[in-house]
């Protein structure tokens, strides 16, 4: 351990997570691609100290989301159950692709968050009430009420399309497992679409569930051994002090300015992971 | 119904307390690990050499089991409220982050050097 590299690590963790805290999301998005394309480190070491640096932004951004009130507890753990099992096979998964595929699975999801940075995303239509909810949102009590400061009242919501909701969630925690992400910008079709929820109540709920899908995976990628602590210790540290960063500034930059900018580093890291799954390096090939 | 409308700010209030704490130590741990690893670097000094590691190592630690007590104080709480089919819910997902952590202890048998480090990282 030399305090370059250090510092180099820490630095691109916070930089990645108040990026990242900025738009709401953890900063494994950015983390993995400036490690491996800028570090040169492998793969598989970058996506072990990324998922601890989500699990440490998760950590850090649920606490202040619980207390607003906005975090629907219980469809939370509901949908843990999804995510966690998608988690478990991606870590079965991740033992098996060959790295080039990694990659290209990461160049795919780069250009679909930028997609979805793009468009804007509208409160969920259809939210008039169905005559008694669906069947699980009723058998399991999922709906609920948050505080809604613009109104300053008290918002119910129902929520629906359970099963659909799941199976979308499964495949978030996979793809979460599988690239050391949080995924949250995989987790809105499911939180828009399927479920139908508010957005600040599907950003909180899909916040605290990043933790615990994070959590199965690198509880796993820990025991193997594939977490190394002088790499992953920097990063998380880092992303902690990012998250906290990003929330600040959040308040102070335009919106549109961030989304704008984002959009171009996602683009910019897409076209070089794509570059990579081929075997093309265009930054520090010869160092 | 008012007796769960009493526990649910209960448990968010207690969700967000072991967080905000759990995560202040930490990144304490990890704070004062990579100090220690990389005053170790230096030359001319002597602190202890794996000490660093092994602090840093419990951080890490730290932070994957902060979301698993998540879920059980969850678990406690929705037996508590005695709300079977949510007891069953989040046991379900405990068992599943738990079969992770089996996963992953299986398939480090296979590689002798992996893994080595997970056994009581700090003491």
């Amino acid at each position: 351990m030399n305090l370059a590299h250090v510092l180099w690590l820490f630095g691109v963790a916070v930089g990645a997570s108040a990026l990242g805290g900025m738009l709401g999301m953890a900063g494994g998005i950015f983390i993995v691609p400036i490690l491996t394309l800028f570090g040169h480190l492998d793969i598989r070491t970058a996506i072990g100290a990324s998922i601890v640096s989500v699990i440490a932004c998760s950590c850090g951004s649920a606490a202040q989301f619980l207390e607003s009130g906005l975090t629907n507890i219980r469809l939370a753990v509901l949908l843990e159950t999804a995510t966690t099992a998608g988690a478990l096979t991606g870590v079965l998964l991740a033992g098996i692709i060959p790295v080039p595929y990694l990659y290209f699975l990461f160049a795919l999801v780069l250009a679909v968050s930028a997609k979805q940075m793009m468009s804007r995303r509208g409160e969920p239509a259809a939210l008039a009430p169905t005559a008694n909810g669906s069947g699980w949102s009723a058998a399991l009590r999922l709906d609920s009420t948050y505080p809604d400061r613009t109104f300053g009242q008290t918002v119910a919501y129902q929520v629906q399309r359970v099963p659909m909701g799941m199976s979308l969630m499964y495949g978030a925690g996979l793809i979460s497992a599988l690239l050391g992400i949080g995924s949250g910008v995989l987790k809105i079709p499911a939180m828009d679409t399927a479920l139908r929820l508010p957005i600040k109540v599907s950003s909180a709920t899909s916040n605290f569930m990043i933790g615990v899908t994070a959590a199965a995976s690198a509880g796993a990628y820990f025991m193997r051994g594939e977490i190394i602590p002088a790499v992953a210790g920097p990063v998380a540290l880092g992303s902690v002090i990012g998250s906290i960063l990003g929330a600040r500034i959040l308040m102070a930059i335009s919106n549109d300015r961030i989304r704008l900018f984002f959009v171009v580093v996602l683009v910019a890291l897409a076209i070089q992971m794509l570059l990579s799954a081929f075997g093309v390096h265009l930054v520090g090939g010869s160092e | 119904m008012t007796r769960r409308d009493a526990i649910i700010p209960r448990l968010e209030s207690l969700l967000a307390m072991l967080l905000r704490y759990g995560t202040w130590l930490a990144s304490g741990l990890i704070g004062v690990g990579v100090t220690l690893a990389l005053l170790h670097a230096l030359p001319a000094t002597d602190t202890p050499s794996s000490l660093g590691l092994r602090l840093i190592t419990a951080g890490i630690v730290c932070f994957i089991l902060l979301p698993v007590c998540r879920v059980a104080i969850m678990l406690v709480v929705f037996i508590v409220e005695r709300d079977f089919r949510f007891v069953a819910i989040a046991a379900a997902v405990l068992a599943i982050i738990l079969a992770g952590f089996a996963l992953g202890t299986r398939s480090a048998k296979t590689q002798p050097h992996a893994g080595s480090s997970a056994t009581h990282p700090a003491k």
